[in-house]
């Protein structure tokens, strides 16, 4: 099969997941599933985001670790005190380079 | 006073600010995607076209590289749709923010949803109900085409200069800081705290499990720790609830012939 077929069949497949339920004609949700909803975006968005700040795989060591760990803690904390989402990320980001620096420093 | 005229163009700036914020955050890890889709054996301008048929980032990876690796057509198209199917999860998520909206609008709101976009929403939706229908659908349609048109130009900018860039760049964390920036304001309770540390120490500790897995256990296994994490406590306050009541019923008992 082509390529592009096996990237239009992936991508038809995503959009009927996509549109599963936002698409049929009756709008509500199940009763059982109605009350999983409200924790589908922390738990996907958290299992996206902390295997990339936590790699355990493909040999990272453990002070790639921790200066993921600091940058993680002041992008939060940028983020409490500011409400704004550049500065959190640039904030995170100038840490990760700060402590990895500081790390090849040291030793 | 906020009418419909005041509130739309209004909500259109909102969504292009709101998904601009999200996009520099992806900047790298766009790039570094491209440049990986433009180094397979998979010719340039196919793997670029997954950008606007999947809008995927790690399904769209993983189809291609497998593509490259020979794997058949079959294994590739279940594979890619494994790694996708928490979108499922999304569009039910989706259903009370789009149902009074047009078919035509929800089958293309569906063909946007993707992480970032739906993590934008449901934020927006959640937080700050909008005044009416057309001011959701137009902050909706303007961060997701925002987040959209940055996709595929930056993929597009990484498969052209593949050769280019550098084969480290320092930017590494800035796509999970981004999705980290992205969970932050969903953390607005126990249950939703308990769900999203449950699911990302799943998914780390499983993120050695192929396809994906990893990834759509780790959400499973969150959502329904958040959904234990409520019913235990909403039981208890119902308990204590139920403690206080009989406790005041004998009160209410005896003050009734005074009155």
């Amino acid at each position: 099969m082509p390529d592009l077929l096996v990237l239009a069949a992936v991508g038809l497949g995503t959009l009927g997941f996509r549109a599963f339920f936002i698409v049929r004609r009756e709008t509500a949700v199940p009763a059982r599933l109605a009350g999983l909803l409200p924790y589908v975006a922390p738990a996907a968005l958290a299992a996206i985001c902390l295997p990339g700040l936590l790699p355990t795989a493909g040999g990272t060591s453990a002070r790639e670790m921790v200066a993921a760990l600091v940058a993680a803690a002041a992008t939060v904390i940028v983020w409490r005190w500011l409400g704004r989402f550049p500065h959190a990320l640039l904030a995170g980001l100038a840490t990760w380079w700060f402590t990895l620096g500081a790390f090849s420093i040291v030793g | 006073m906020t009418t419909p005229a005041t509130a739309r163009p209004r909500a259109v700036r909102d969504g292009v600010h709101d998904a601009t914020s999200v996009v520099l955050g992806y900047v790298p890890f766009a790039l570094a995607l491209g440049a990986a889709l433009g180094s397979t054996g998979v010719a340039p301008f196919t793997a670029w076209l997954s950008s606007a048929l999947v809008f995927a980032g790690a399904a769209q990876l993983v189809t291609v590289q497998m593509l490259d690796a020979g794997a058949g057509a079959p294994v590739v198209i279940l594979t890619a749709l494994v790694v996708n199917a928490r979108h499922l999860l999304y569009s039910a998520s989706m259903v009370s923010y789009v149902r009074t909206w047009t078919r035509r609008d929800r089958w293309a709101a569906a063909y946007f949803l993707a992480d970032p976009v739906y993590a934008l929403a449901d934020t927006r939706f959640r937080r700050q109900p909008a005044p009416d229908a057309g001011s959701a659908r137009a902050y909706y349609f303007a961060m997701a085409s925002t987040c959209w048109l940055a996709w595929l130009g930056l993929t597009a900018a990484g498969v052209l200069l593949a050769d280019a860039l550098p084969t480290r760049l320092p930017l590494d964390l800035a796509a999970p800081l981004t999705f980290l920036l992205l969970l932050l304001p969903t953390l607005d309770g126990g249950p939703a705290r308990v769900a999203a540390l449950t699911a990302g120490l799943v998914a780390v500790v499983a993120s050695a499990l192929p396809v994906g897995l990893g990834l759509l256990l780790g959400i499973f296994t969150g959502i329904a720790a958040g959904r234990l994490f409520a019913t235990v406590r909403d039981r208890r306050s119902r308990r204590s609830h139920t403690a206080v009541t009989q406790v005041g019923q004998p009160e209410r008992a005896v003050e009734a012939p005074h009155a």
